[in-house]
């Protein structure tokens, strides 16, 4: 047993809180090298500092601790918290980004030394006056979105922090004082840093000068070996189509792209970069189009670089997007015209002025992959990311058949495009403060190695309830995908092309629910490339869904550690079998408070059908098998049934 | 509505949402299957070809606007 499981089970316990924040605190000492500064001394933060040219920016952690807890001996924790109240994380059903936490802690203010915040404390003409939290405040205007750990653990002697478990945060705000003089700081969890982010990110790049859908177009007079003579209608300024592509499109010819290097306008004649395979006639339809676009001076470094990314880019004009497939300075260039129009979009003519914006575009993406980027892109490092348990349920439930191409012209909160992602995919994600990570669990029958069980003795009092969640459930999914136009409106089914559904006529006949309960969404993440994984998502969605699943909400003694997302085997008179015994059911916890008792949700994660992971080699027939081997697939009798009568399992 | 009894010029160009939006005789409409015919925008008036019809193209819920091409060839 660890330090925490023993201090957790012991007969008297005192639970004790600390927090921790880390401020910015810049690493140089006043008027010494690199800092110049001169006068009177700063407090070492950003909005103090009077050499920002040299600030060098690091971290300080300021420690508090409840009223009256016992402080661990040699160090420096300040006894003001005075309450606290944690909003838990819960995690959605079938899919999608879980709600986000906060903890609120009350702090008491009072005056203080400031030998601990401020450096110079020994050497100012003055002592610091005020109270600590006032100064804290003045200091760090900029506290917002650093991190804070709540640590929740139990006071033992001697003093052992190996019985905290560190919840990682972000400071969302610290208001006040108030009229009692306390001041209020609000922890978010990490993905809060999603809420704020916007993707793609705003550019606000202009065209320099018109961009036509077609420059020129028209029937060829003439071709040469390497020239063509344009439409009389062209223009007759020399060098006008130098630097455009000049596309055959129908009758001699027809296929070819060039780049035009030389134009004379009296003549009409445009020499190409290279010779014509099939040299054009009077009969060529012809069409010119520009390669480029210059987006303003300074503006090409909000542009992603193709080339530095290795990841195809995209701008949206208006209503039309546009593949770039390099960037020099402010110029955004592609190699042939093709690159006009993607995603389903119309070239289009557009006018000097007219706004670009970057597009946050992932080509044939893995979900794992299109996710990390997101959780990147809007600020969330690798380090906060269950990368390794994300690619694990995208190899399990998803693969290459949820592999992603959309595009998303317009800068969204990150948060809503991860939600929207995960829900088409029937991934859920949380924030495990205690593990300091980002989670993804696929809402699908899971093969866990070890499950929790939690048996009527183990909960607190009459703490267990059940909640049937009948408004959930469905007995067909439909979903509409494949979007004839990315910039074209996704909350209208009629802009997409193809719609997939899943139909349980069981569930719906007379001798069970008699009545149709459908769902029906749209996805612009997932294109007709993806039909056959849609197809196992509403279908999945409808196993998951077709019998109301049912919500447990107990209490629970601290030594029964579970987290939010872990599977737990829950036994309870509450809810019985036919026979009126008590019912063994899996379920996850969406829901986890630990507050002195821990309080907990948890919901069925029963499926329609028998699923099952194939079977390690070594393991006995079906007949033989212990219930946790179960949990894997057999092979069943030719009449559809195991061995015991029971149901055959379903392979998706 | 009709395409029948119009003499399509053989200049007359459009934009066809089946080659990715690139330029095509109009005159080849007529064998698509999209193809939903030409709307007349004066009927009985006098306009140029280009000006007076649009044709009607299925593969793409949108009307197209034909633009026809004078000698040589015009956008």
């Amino acid at each position: 047993m660890t330090a925490r499981t023993l201090a957790q089970a012991a007969h008297q316990r005192f639970s004790a809180l600390v927090l921790e924040l880390d401020a910015d605190y810049c690493n140089n000492t006043f008027g010494s090298a690199p800092c110049t500064a001169t006068g009177t001394q700063c407090y070492n933060t950003f909005g103090t500092c009077k050499d920002r040219a040299n600030y060098a920016k690091g971290t300080k952690t300021f420690r508090f601790c409840s009223r009256g807890m016992a402080i661990p001996p040699g160090e420096t924790l300040r006894p003001y918290i005075l309450s606290h109240a944690f909003t838990p994380t819960e995690i959605p059903l079938c899919g999608g980004l879980a709600a986000r936490s906060q903890t609120t802690l009350t702090m008491a203010d009072e005056t203080c030394s400031d030998i601990e915040a401020d450096k110079y404390a020994a050497i100012r003409s003055l002592p610091a006056t005020g109270t600590f939290w006032t100064r804290f405040i003045a200091r760090n205007y900029n506290i917002q979105g650093r991190f804070a750990r709540v640590r929740k653990g139990y006071v033992t002697s001697p003093w052992d922090w190996t019985v905290f478990q560190n919840e990682l945060y972000v400071i969302e705000a610290i208001t006040g004082p108030d009229s009692e003089g306390n001041v209020q700081v609000v922890l978010a969890d990490a993905t809060k840093t999603l809420d704020k982010a916007m993707l793609p990110e705003a550019s606000d790049g202009k065209l320099q000068q018109d961009l036509k859908a077609i420059e020129n177009s028209g029937i060829a007079q003439a071709g040469g070996a390497a020239t063509i003579t344009l439409a009389a209608a062209a223009s007759a300024v020399d060098s006008y189509y130098n630097g455009m592509e000049v596309y055959v499109t129908e009758n001699t010819g027809a296929g070819q792209r060039r780049v035009i290097s030389g134009y004379v306008g009296a003549t009409r004649v445009a020499t190409v970069s290279a010779a014509w395979s099939v040299v054009p006639n009077s009969t060529s339809v012809y069409q010119i189009g520009a390669l480029g676009i210059n987006v303003g001076t300074g503006k090409g470094a909000q542009y992603d670089d193709p080339v530095a990314t290795g990841l195809p880019q995209f701008v949206r004009i208006g209503d039309e997007v546009v593949r770039y497939t390099a960037i020099a300075g402010d110029v955004l260039s592609w190699a042939d015209t093709t690159s006009r129009a993607q995603f389903g979009t119309i070239a289009e003519d557009h006018k000097q002025g007219d706004g670009v914006q970057l597009c946050f575009a992932p080509v044939n993406k893995s979900v794992t992959d299109v996710i990390h980027r997101l959780a990147n892109a809007a600020g969330l490092a690798d380090a906060y990311l269950d990368l390794a348990g994300l690619a694990t349920e995208d190899s399990n439930w998803l693969g290459a058949g949820a592999a992603i191409t959309a595009c998303i012209h317009t800068p969204e909160k990150a948060s809503g495009l991860l939600d929207e992602l995960l829900a088409a995919t029937n991934l859920n994600a949380w924030w495990d403060a205690a593990g300091q990570i980002l989670r993804f669990k696929a809402d699908m029958p899971q093969n866990a190695a070890s499950v929790i069980t939690i048996t009527p003795e183990e909960t607190i009092g009459k703490s267990m309830q059940v909640t049937p969640l009948d408004g959930l459930r469905i007995t067909r999914s439909f979903m509409s995908f494949a979007p004839f136009s990315a910039t074209e409106n996704m909350g209208e089914a009629k802009n997409f092309g193809i719609t997939n559904g899943y139909i349980d006529a069981s569930a719906e006949s007379a001798n069970e629910y008699n009545a149709v309960t459908g769902e029906h969404k749209f996805s612009r993440w997932m294109g007709a490339a993806n039909s056959t994984f849609v197809s196992s998502t509403v279908g999945r969605r409808v196993n998951r869904l077709r019998d109301a699943p049912f919500k447990l909400s107990f209490a629970l003694d601290p030594r029964n550690e579970v987290h939010v997302g872990d599977l737990i085997d829950v036994t309870s008179r509450k809810k019985a079998n036919a026979s009126g015994a008590p019912a063994l059911t899996r379920m996850r916890v969406i829901k986890y408070l630990d507050d002195r008792n821990i309080e907990i949700e948890a919901i069925s994660t029963t499926f329609a059908r028998r699923y099952g992971f194939i079977a390690p080699n070594g393991y006995p027939d079906y007949a033989s098998a212990s219930e946790a081997q179960r949990n894997y697939a057999f092979i069943a009798a030719a009449n559809g049934l195991m061995s015991d009568g029971s149901s055959a399992y379903f392979i998706s | 509505m009709s395409e029948e009894n119009i003499d399509i010029p053989d200049n007359a160009l459009t934009r066809c949402p089946k080659a990715s939006f690139n330029m095509i005789r109009v005159a080849r409409c007529a064998a698509c299957p999209s193809f939903g015919g030409l709307a007349d925008r004066f009927p009985g008036g006098q306009a140029p070809f280009a000006r007076r019809y649009l044709v009607l193209c299925n593969a793409e819920p949108v009307k197209r606007e034909v633009m026809e091409l004078a000698e040589g060839g015009q956008e």
